[in-house]
């Protein structure tokens, strides 16, 4: 299917056509992205003895992604109410899955901000149920795409398998950073662990499109749209092109060299073509037309690629 | 136990939209949610053309995604099928839209009630939006209101023709039941496995 044959209907309740979501865009990627990112750097962090960038992580999913669902939330005064529903919503599983990271998370690290009073044994009970809880954050957001079937392209269990590898990519690239400004010792080991994440990331997206011929018209179209239509620059340029060639080339650089700069800007790449793969699978996402479409009636509305 | 359901023939729907206006008029529902509506479906070139009218609301799927992916319970079904929004409970995320394989969600942003259709509320529009709680998401409720009283739908006994049909898809006998059986009714996206309680017929 090619992108000039998906008719996409937009905000237009009275056609039939495939409709784009409308309502899952930057607020939601940045919330799932600061997840991921965040998480993983606990993880990656706490693996490696990094109390600093643990304690980073934990910020960074504390507030970034705390704010970024308040922000989008339409009642967030409410957002309470989100831990009810545990045993069918991945949203609820996530969402108290963070609550458990952070809380454990704090406790965890109370010890190396010098609250020596806390038992060792606490603190290591603790900073185990924390990695576990950070496990769940780091692939919940995956579930959620994979529970909604309303939107075919990320009905698969592709999605939750992307997010955890992203998220331990983002981890392990902030981990670096962390490293590199503290001074802290280098792993060279984690170089490496980049340079397979990246790699594999990069399989895990190519699955994503090339297993979209063997499934349905919906995703065949989304996934049209994502490598030649309108998200093509976004998603091919930025989230593959400069998240995932460029990392890899700067963090080549970074290992031959021992250049600090370059494992700076490799960051930047990273984190913008994380951000980048899950909001153009976001923005591509669509539902089917109600009934089998019909081929475009020319000159009738039906406008190719496009959303109206 | 009920499972109330409904039949759209399509042999029999003429495309005038007093379905979308009754549900409006019943309902009072604010700009640009269309609970009840009807799509125009255009098949073939010039001069073989064909156009369908399909009419749509929400199928109340007896494996509704949308209940299942809402965090907060606000999304929930009755014993009878019927699939509602508490508009106390819901916090807005709007998962469940994004879960709907058929559009049939909505989301009522805060400022949209603070005008009426044409600028100013009206009279009509300060009674009905009582019902609406900005920041949350709207639906077809098949007019439970009615429902629960012994009575069909709005949109159901206002279409002219005759082409939604209402009743018990649990009772064999029921007229959706044997109109699904006679005439091959096929439900909506059935490769999604939801299993709607909305068929069409044609
Ligand atoms: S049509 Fe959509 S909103 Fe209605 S029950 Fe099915 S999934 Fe839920
Ligand atoms: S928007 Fe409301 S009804 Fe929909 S999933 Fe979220 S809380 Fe549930």
């Amino acid at each position: 299917m090619s992108a000039t044959n998906v008719v996409v209907i937009g905000r237009s309740q009275f056609t039939m056509g495939y409709r784009h979501q409308q309502e899952w865009s930057w607020l939601i990627t940045t919330a799932f992205f600061l997840g991921n990112v965040g998480a993983g750097l606990f993880l990656v962090s706490y693996a490696t003895g990094l109390s600093l960038g643990a304690g980073i992580g934990l910020l960074i999913v504390g507030v970034g992604k705390s704010a970024a669902h308040l922000l989008y939330l339409g009642r967030p005064e409410r957002f309470l109410r989100v831990i009810v529903r545990w045993r069918t919503s991945w949203i609820s599983r996530g969402l108290i899955a963070m609550g458990l990271l952070l809380v454990c998370g704090v406790v965890y690290l109370a010890r190396y901000l010098g609250a020596s009073f806390v038992p060792h044994d606490v603190t290591v009970a603790f900073g185990v149920a924390a990695v576990i809880a950070a496990v769940v954050v780091m692939v919940y957001d995956g579930f959620v795409l994979k529970a909604s079937r309303g939107t075919p392209l990320w009905n698969t269990y592709l999605m939750p398998v992307l997010a955890l590898f992203y998220a331990l990519l983002g981890g392990t690239t902030l981990t670096l950073v962390v490293q590199a400004g503290s001074g802290a010792t280098t792993h060279a080991q984690l170089e490496w662990l980049e340079i397979a994440l990246l790699a594999l990331n990069g399989v895990l997206v190519g699955l994503v499109i090339v297993t979209a011929q063997a499934r349905q018209a919906a995703v065949q179209a989304a996934v049209a749209l994502l490598t030649r239509g309108p998200m093509t620059r976004v998603f091919l340029g930025v989230a593959v092109g400069l998240g995932i060639g460029g990392t890899l080339a700067l963090v080549g650089v970074s290992i031959a060299t021992g250049s600090v700069a370059a494992l700076a800007v490799a960051a930047v790449t990273d984190l913008c073509g994380h951000f980048f793969v899950f909001f153009s699978l976001l923005r591509v996402g669509l539902h089917p037309p109600l009934r089998p479409l019909p081929q475009p009636v020319a000159g009738h509305g039906a406008q190719a690629g496009v959303s109206r | 136990m009920t499972r109330w359901g409904m039949v759209i023939d399509l042999a029999r729907c003429i495309g005038c939209n007093a379905c979308t206006v009754a549900c409006k008029t019943e309902n009072g529902t604010p700009p640009d949610h269309y609970w009840a509506r009807v799509y125009t479906e255009e098949r073939g070139t010039f001069p073989d053309t064909k156009v369908t009218y399909v009419p749509a609301l929400c199928n109340h799927c007896e494996d509704a995604p949308c209940v299942t992916v809402c965090p907060t319970g606000a999304s929930h079904q009755r014993a009878d099928g019927i699939v509602l929004v508490d508009r106390d409970k819901c916090i807005g995320c709007r998962a469940c839209m994004v879960a709907c394989p058929y559009g049939n969600r909505f989301f009522l942003r805060k400022r949209d009630l603070k005008t009426g259709y044409y600028g100013e509320r009206t009279a009509y529009e300060d009674a009905k939006w009582k019902w609406f709680v900005g920041g949350t998401v709207t639906k077809c409720t098949f007019c439970v209101h009615r429902v629960d009283k012994g009575l069909e739908p709005a949109c159901v006994v206002t279409c002219p023709t005759e082409a939604r049909i209402f009743g018990d898809l649990a009772d064999p006998e029921s007229r959706p039941s044997v109109l699904i059986r006679k005439r091959n009714g096929k439900q909506p996206l059935a490769e999604m496995g939801t299993n709607p309680s909305v068929y069409y017929v044609e």
